[in-house]
């Protein structure tokens, strides 16, 4: 009986061919919605492939962060000074300013601000320490006064030099035109000069007569 | 049942658009009565009609012809396996327990009595165990073990929920009839 009864409601079941009353979607929606595929499994998928990516960059991203790692440490191993380029040979004359030193001096300068001390570093191996503090390019008149200030001390300043890579001291000779570079030991030399005097005596040779006597003075500074 | 024609689902196969267009318009109402059959809400149901046409599209090489019915009957389970897929997603089956269910006389052949809009109706309103049950089985025409395999329930299950969902219409059909002042048999 129950076969019998199933098999009448499968038939009427089956035999409905529209929609229920009061529904009545519309076809081209419906169809535009299709065909896009603008349905919920759809944006399931969109973000599932925005999960993927995301995952492909988070590795990428880490990689590229150890890169700068890397790269950062190498600068932090440089000490963080102000470095200038230890070929550059600043020339100022002593008495008077000349142009020409004026506008080298006005160069390193701006040598230092467009070039920041890691940028700096990566270009070249010769550096030169100078203080920690913000470099400012100077006016001609600064350039002029600080001169006259370098004109007052007694000695010529020499810079200390460390090489970064070769470990060479070099330096950076500030010449002002005033002639020899005296150190201490000379200084002393010359205000108390000692003179050594060698005389030597020899037997006259047989051309003596003809020959004239030497008198030999040594001296030693 | 609707039939379509070999050609028809050639040009479907190829990516003709007017092609797909025409079975979309032409098997849209009957797959659209299956999937609310399951699910009983029409956003659901349309959803679950959408997913299965372009899952139906997608996989339509794979489809082979063996008669005009065979579309059809091809594309009903598509939307049946889709509507259970939905009802287990959303955690719909309610099952009632084995103990609580009674044994219903089938003598009793007054659903059948009934319009076919009747008794799409009354499937509506049975509880979701019991409906989804029922569909497989008397409509879809499954036997238990395969109903149990697909959801996931054992046989007995299968059938109290059956002999459930036919006492629930017999009361509803006796209560309609109650109701319009005639007797139930």
């Amino acid at each position: 009986m129950a076969l019998t009864q199933d098999k009448n409601i499968k038939e009427k079941i089956d035999s409905l061919t529209g929609l229920p009353d009061g529904y009545t979607p519309s076809m081209e929606s419906k169809w535009e919605l299709l065909q896009t595929g603008n349905t919920r499994p759809a944006k399931r998928q969109y973000l599932y492939y925005a999960a993927v990516l995301l995952l492909l960059l988070i590795p990428a991203w880490l990689m590229m962060n150890k890169k700068n790692e890397n790269i950062s440490s190498v600068r932090k191993n440089i000490p963080a000074t102000n470095k200038i380029a230890a070929t550059d040979k600043i020339n100022i004359g002593k008495t008077s300013v000349t142009e020409e030193a004026a506008k080298r001096n006005i160069k390193a300068n701006h040598y230092y601000s467009q070039n920041t001390p890691s940028i700096q570093n990566l270009k070249t191996n010769a550096v030169v320490e100078a203080p920690k503090k913000e470099i400012v390019p100077m006016t001609e008149t600064e350039i002029s006064r600080n001169i006259i200030i370098a004109d007052s001390i007694p000695h010529p300043m020499i810079v200390n030099v460390e090489h970064s890579k070769k470990h060479k001291k070099r330096y950076v000779e500030m010449d002002f035109d005033d002639g020899e570079v005296h150190t201490d030991k000379r200084n002393d030399m010359v205000q108390n000069p000692v003179f050594k005097f060698n005389i030597s005596f020899g037997m006259a040779s047989k051309n003596a007569g003809n020959e004239p006597s030497i008198f030999q003075i040594k001296k030693t500074f | 049942m609707i039939k379509i024609n070999p050609d028809i689902i050639k040009k479907c196969k190829k990516g003709d658009t007017s092609a797909q267009k025409h079975v979309f318009e032409k098997l849209y109402t009957p797959m659209y009565r299956v999937c609310m059959r399951y699910l009983g809400i029409q956003a659901d149901a349309e959803d679950c009609l959408m997913r299965g046409m372009m899952k139906a599209f997608q996989k339509l090489d794979g489809f082979d012809y063996k008669g005009e019915l065979s579309f059809y009957s091809w594309l009903r389970t598509i939307m049946v396996n889709e509507s259970l897929m939905e009802i287990r997603k959303k955690n719909y089956l309610m099952l009632v327990p084995e103990e609580y269910a009674h044994n219903t006389s089938d003598s009793a052949d007054i659903i059948s009595t009934l319009a076919a809009e009747e008794i799409f109706d009354m499937i509506l309103e049975l509880p979701l165990g019991y409906r989804t049950v029922f569909n497989l089985y008397v409509i879809e025409g499954f036997a238990h073990a395969e109903i149990a395999e697909k959801l996931q329930i054992t046989e007995s299950t299968s059938r109290t929920q059956l002999a459930k969902a036919r006492a629930v219409l017999q009361r509803m059909v006796l209560k309609t009839q109650l109701h319009y002042g005639t007797d139930a048999r």
